[in-house]
């Protein structure tokens, strides 16, 4: 266990090093640099002492190392686009924002997926089943801003039930966060639904029919880990495309996250802003999921998590 | 027991109505007539003739399926064959399931119906305008019936944002480009997508996985543990930066490109000082190599193309664990073992021996990919990333077209009908794909 874990963490930063070594390399071999909308207004002599300020002008290496050198020290460095702020300073006020949204869109997705996945396994082949399962495939196909279009106009504009955008209120999660989940409820139900139904077809749950068990004793006790497997091996990828699902949320409600960040400082070439977001998802995907393959050998026996390592 | 023996009654069993003969016709007729139901709708001015003929399209669905119910009911025996009878192959088998599955069929005419139109667009407005991938062509505006409305590039100001009407089907957009040939081409780009993306990812999914399962041992695990790795990165951002980075070079190429022909054609002449005269005032004599670079690389690689293999880079994992496990089982079966004993080399036992076995997932998997794949272009469209104006795909549309609307300007037809059209076609996609699941691989079907 204790080799597992350290083997895994040991991954960990070893992907995440990884990831930014390559984003590092790909942000800077982008044209243009963080000062080239400005460029008519800066004098060269101005540009160069930016450049230097910010270290642009050592060769791109030593770039490299020194900016890995204050990454390991805990140092993201400067912002240069927003001057006056470090790279820190931005990404602990989004972080809070995006991890809240995709924390709470992670939690509608498995309500109403595993709610709906094990209703359609139980009444297989009925209305419920077709019905849902339909719901399913349409929330898989319908492009995540259409959807959050079509929730704005009737929440908003037509119940009124919800403000239309900004980030003030714990209200305001509520329908980015439903928006950004139906998707991920769609896949989780579908697939719980096919693991309930296997399980469904077991001896064991046979048995516990025949010791003359009520529905509910069976599916709540004996049925639902069934249902639960597939959806937690599905968690961490989900919670990874939910994470990066969010750009397109932040975008249309105006929320102040990561994502947002993210675009900007790439299209701005905010290198180190970039460079931060990069490093701060991926150690974050990379940990979710290390978390994910340790519940999955808790519910599953049969997993033995030193032969994993 | 005195049960009567009818002799004059033969035994009768009502077919399921996908037995029937043309039952698939007459449904996707019955769903082309709603389709165009919807559509004809919202035209203001459509004449009262247009309703009648879907009036009579109707009734002749009716008057159809009315018919064929009567036909339903069949004698019980099995039908005696005059030809021999012939054994079933896996396959074979699979295509009997998948045509009692009346969704999937449904579907996959649908998808072709939807494939005809958009393919038949780009062929009629090639015919009609034949420099029509030149943005710098203008053509007269023609009023003809198939310049009107398949030419996707055919402009008219006064007519921006006309709400759907029989001159436009679908409406037009800021331009007066009309929405309907706008949105069967951008379906074509849609196609092409789903259709480059998923084939990069099937390649290197079937291999990494046959690879990685046929091999086993150390190999086997660290191939896997990539994989796994992989599962957990942020891909949309690594995505969001390829495509940065190649705009930024088309940028840096289509500004540069007149000046370094203007040097180039200088020192063709000989006339070195006016070609260096030329670089200083564009401030380009100290990065002229990259912007060289640029122009190359723009010239020869489309950034379209780009996001297609960027796309595709990035969804093969999940093919990789299933062909993987496939692999696995197959591995120990006799004809492989027939394969060694004969002495074919390892390369040869994957690629002509495993591979064709695993048809049957990976075609699964295939038709699941692409939906995926054109989601993650609408996507990149919406952020601004992905395919540029003048091209435009279903994505592009959409998202430009919610760009444009308010709650002042409600035109709604920019975003609902390259959405509805971009929702058919995923519909149809993740039903043909579950119908194939449950064709080919009947344990799953309970």
């Amino acid at each position: 266990m204790f080799k597992f874990i350290v083997f895994r963490l040991f991954w960990v930063v070893v992907t995440v090093w990884a990831v930014s070594t390559i984003t590092f390399f790909m942000v800077r071999a982008a044209p243009g640099d963080p000062f080239m909308n400005e460029v008519r207004n800066l004098k060269e002599e101005v540009q160069a002492a930016r450049k230097r300020e910010y270290n642009l002008d050592l060769p791109l290496i030593q770039q490299y190392g020194l900016w890995l050198k204050g990454m390991v020290q805990g140092d993201f460095g400067p912002s240069m686009k927003s001057r006056d702020k470090t790279v820190a300073q931005i990404i602990g006020q989004a972080f809070p924002v995006s991890i809240s949204l995709g924390v709470i869109a992670m939690f509608f997705a498995v309500m109403i997926g595993m709610t709906t996945g094990v209703i359609s396994a139980l009444r297989q082949n009925t209305f419920w089943d077709y019905g849902l399962m339909g719901f399913a495939v349409l929330g898989i196909s319908i492009p995540n801003f259409i959807l959050a279009t079509i929730l704005i106009i009737v929440g908003v504009f037509l119940l009124g039930w919800f403000p239309l955008s900004g980030w003030e209120t714990p209200y305001h999660v509520l329908l980015p966060a439903f928006a950004l989940s139906l998707p991920f409820a769609a896949r989780i139900s579908r697939l719980s639904r096919v693991g309930m139904l296997e399980i469904l077809s077991e001896d064991f749950v046979r048995t516990a029919y025949a010791k003359g068990l009520k529905e509910k004793h069976v599916v709540i006790k004996h049925a639902l880990k069934g249902a639960i497997l597939p959806v937690v091996s599905y968690l961490g990828p989900a919670f990874a495309l939910i994470l990066t699902g969010s750009l397109v949320i932040e975008k249309i409600f105006d929320i102040p996250g990561l994502g947002k960040i993210f675009v900007l400082a790439a299209i701005n070439r905010d290198y180190y802003v970039v460079l931060g977001t990069v490093v701060v998802f991926s150690s974050l995907l990379c940990f979710f999921n290390f978390l994910v393959d340790l519940s999955y050998a808790f519910l599953d026996p049969r997993v033995k998590l030193e032969e994993a390592a | 027991m005195n049960i009567p023996i009818q002799t004059d009654d033969v035994p009768m069993r009502k077919r399921p109505w996908g037995e029937v003969p043309f039952a698939f016709l007459v449904n996707l007729s019955w769903f082309m007539s709603f389709i165009v139901g919807i559509i004809l709708i919202p035209i203001h001015d459509l004449p009262i003739t247009a309703w009648i003929a879907w009036g009579l399209w109707f009734a002749i669905n009716l008057s159809v399926t009315l018919f064929l119910q009567t036909k339903r009911m069949v004698p019980l025996e099995a039908p005696v064959s005059k030809k021999e009878i012939q054994g079933t192959s896996l396959f074979k088998d699979a295509i009997n399931r998948l045509k009692q599955n009346q969704l999937a069929t449904l579907s996959a005419g649908v998808l072709i119906l939807m494939m005809i139109c958009c393919f038949g667009q780009s062929i009629i407005a090639k015919a009609i305008h034949p420099d029509i991938d030149d943005p710098k062509s203008i053509v007269a505006l023609e009023n003809s019936f198939l310049s009107i409305h398949f030419d996707h590039t055919r402009l008219n100001k006064e007519e921006s944002f006309s709400p759907p009407s029989t001159r436009h089907w679908f409406g037009t957009d800021f331009a007066g480009r009309d929405i309907f040939a706008r949105t069967l081409y951008g379906g074509t780009i849609s196609f092409l997508v789903a259709l480059v993306a998923t084939i990069v990812s099937l390649i290197i999914g079937v291999s990494w996985g046959a690879i990685s399962g046929y091999t086993g041992g150390k190999t086997d695990h660290y191939m896997m543990r990539f994989v796994d790795v992989l599962y957990g990165l942020p891909f949309m951002f690594l995505i969001i930066l390829i495509m940065t980075l190649v705009n930024g070079v088309h940028t840096t190429a289509s500004q540069n490109r007149d000046i370094v022909t203007q040097y180039e054609d200088f020192l063709a002449e000989g006339k070195t000082e006016e070609a260096d005269k030329v670089l200083q005032e564009n401030e380009l004599t100290t990065n002229l190599g990259t912007v060289k670079a640029a122009i190359w690389l723009d010239n020869n690689i489309s950034p379209v193309f780009v996001m297609f293999i960027a796309i595709g880079l990035v969804s093969w994992l999940t093919m990789a664990r299933i062909t993987r496990g496939q692999v696995l089982s197959l591995k120990q079966r006799e004809f492989i073992t027939a394969a060694k004993t004969i002495g074919a080399g390892n390369m040869r036992i994957i690629f002509l021996h495993i591979v064709p076995n695993l048809l049957g997932p990976v075609i699964i998997y295939t038709t699941l990919t692409i939906p995926t794949v054109m989601l993650t272009e609408s996507f990149l469209s919406f952020l601004g990333l992905g395919i540029s104006e003048p091209q435009c795909s279903w994505g592009s549309l959409a998202s430009a077209g919610w760009k444009e609307i308010n709650v002042i300007k409600p035109y709604w037809w920019l975003v609902a009908y390259p959405t509805l059209a971009m929702f058919l076609t995923l519909f149809s996609l993740n039903f043909i794909g579950d119908g194939l699941r449950d064709a080919l691989d009947p344990k799953m079907k309970r």
